[in-house]
């Protein structure tokens, strides 16, 4: 994460929990975040809920995946902190289960970031 | 539009701040009567060393990102068994209320530091002289030579009155780059009277106790890398054997300053008279990986024609093999991060004014500072 103000420059990690329901095009997803930010000295965790929306396509092997979604979360020096995300996806799937990749973009108070990310689905 | 909006978003961003910036149009060794105003019509800090500030408050009309607005008021008080420091700070985006007191029979500290991200509770008037919060209680109000505080953070307290004395404060509006400056008032304060407050136990503070206060307002450089040097007392004339009061307030910029400006803002007041020192250097030695640290020396290098200089060492108290030092590193998600470093204690030297010598007298004590702060 950048700040656009000055010269901070955080990295940060995220587990995230979800649940996602797909329709025939798009999806709709919910799901609760831990991320933690590492800036000098200490550690600094956020807490909170996200809920996006995404459309798909089947393209056979993979699907490809875009959407947005909005977080809100608890940090030790914000009760809510809002948080936006533009995610890009590339989704495989395997039988009850999906894997893919995830570049998220981040907007929030002072500061843009991008994220790598790893996921894996099972349908129920 | 949202194009046009993006680039300017990114632009802002991504400005160039220069490493550097030249300070000599800024004249900060003659001092000058005050501006009209804080800002001129081009946005940018009319910068200069000033007989005081009596112009306008336009700080709002600054060139510089918003953002970056920042005033506070932070006092220093120095009593014989506690050394007091605390401070309430109004940003764009936060309020903060900080109290470090600092028990100088045992070394230890006692530090809190309340931060209200987002928050509009902590209120601060243009001019810097009447700030309160209503989430904690704590106002702080310098009128008219007269400081009033009750601070109070997680628990510890400071309550008081002072005076100011040792006039002129030394005034300075610091120009940076691109409408980015402030103003600083640097003053001295004789306690009153005064209580603190530790661990729910209220201890009176000796009054006659001296003190200095640093009033600031404006838009600060999002780097900031500094050493600083606090201290008053009583200094003797090797002259005569007069007794006078003294104090000594400096700071300087560090090499990870942006940009590095040299405003000259150091300079000591002995009873009846200010004196800018040109020059200001700091030596000492880092300990145990930045960890600790031993003597500060502080001082003006002599040269031919500075009539004003210092010469000071900070040593720890007597009793104690280290000097008292406090660290705060930490940071806030990717909003603000800092690594201060606060040391107490006893100074040494002399002040040397116009060929005149003066020692200070056993017992004083010293807070100096090397902090790195991006915000």
């Amino acid at each position: 994460m950048a700040n656009l103000n000055n010269e901070l420059r955080v990295g940060a990690t995220d587990l995230q929990l979800s649940w996602r329901h797909d329709l025939a095009w798009s999806a709709l997803e919910a799901g609760v975040e831990w991320m933690l930010f590492f800036p000098a000295g200490r550690a600094d965790p956020m807490v909170g809920a996200r809920v996006g929306w995404s459309v798909f396509k089947d393209l056979g092997p993979v699907r490809p995946r875009g959407g947005v979604s909005v977080g809100a979360y608890w940090t030790r020096v914000s009760p809510v902190l809002p948080v936006g995300y533009v995610d890009l996806a590339l989704e495989k799937p395997l039988g009850p289960w999906t894997l893919g990749v995830q570049v998220s973009g981040m907007l929030s108070l002072f500061g843009a970031g991008v994220q790598p990310r790893l996921f894996i689905g099972r349908t129920f | 539009m949202s194009r046009v909006a993006l680039a300017v978003l990114l632009a802002s961003a991504c400005a160039p701040v220069p490493d550097t910036i030249d300070t000599s149009g800024d004249r900060y060794l003659e001092r000058r009567p005050s501006p009209a105003t804080l800002v001129d019509p081009r946005g940018v800090y009319v910068g200069g060393w000033y007989e005081s500030f009596t112009g306008a408050f336009n700080q709002s009309a600054a060139a510089g990102n918003a953002y970056n607005l920042k005033s506070w008021l932070h006092v220093n008080v120095d009593d014989p068994r506690f050394y007091v420091v605390f401070q309430m700070v109004r940003t764009d985006f936060a309020g903060n209320i900080a109290v470090v007191v600092t028990d100088k029979q045992t070394g230890a500290f006692h530090s809190e530091d309340v931060v209200q991200m987002f928050s509009k509770s902590l209120t601060c008037d243009p001019a810097v002289t009447t700030l309160a919060d209503s989430q904690t209680g704590s106002s702080m109000s310098l009128v008219d030579g007269a400081l009033v505080f009750d601070v109070k953070a997680n628990g510890l307290r400071v309550k008081g009155r002072a005076t100011e004395f040792l006039q002129p404060p030394l005034t300075q509006i610091h120009r940076f780059h691109d409408g980015y400056g402030a103003l600083g008032i640097w003053g001295n304060v004789r306690l009153d009277e005064g209580t603190v407050t530790v661990a729910a136990e209220e201890h009176t503070l000796q009054p006659g106790s001296l003190g200095l206060y640093d009033r600031t307002v404006g838009h600060q450089r999002t780097t900031l890398h500094w050493n600083y040097v606090a201290t008053s007392g009583r200094a003797r004339s090797r002259a005569t054997g007069e007794v006078r009061t003294f104090s000594v307030q400096g700071a300087i910029d560090l090499p990870r300053s942006r940009p590095l400006a040299n405003t000259q803002n150091h300079g000591f007041w002995v009873e009846g008279r200010f004196a800018k020192v040109e020059e200001l250097r700091f030596e000492y030695e880092t300990l145990g990986g930045g960890r600790d640290f031993g003597p500060w020396h502080v001082f003006t290098p002599a040269k031919a024609g500075r009539s004003a200089r210092v010469d000071l060492t900070i040593s720890p108290p007597p009793g104690f093999e280290r000097l008292f030092h406090r660290r705060n590193q930490s940071a806030d998600l990717w909003i603000v991060e800092r690594d201060f470093h606060q040391i107490y204690g006893v100074v040494t030297g002399t002040l040397e004014l116009d060929g005149v010598t003066w020692d200070v007298e056993p017992n004083t004590w010293a807070l100096a500072e090397q902090a790195l702060v991006v915000l």
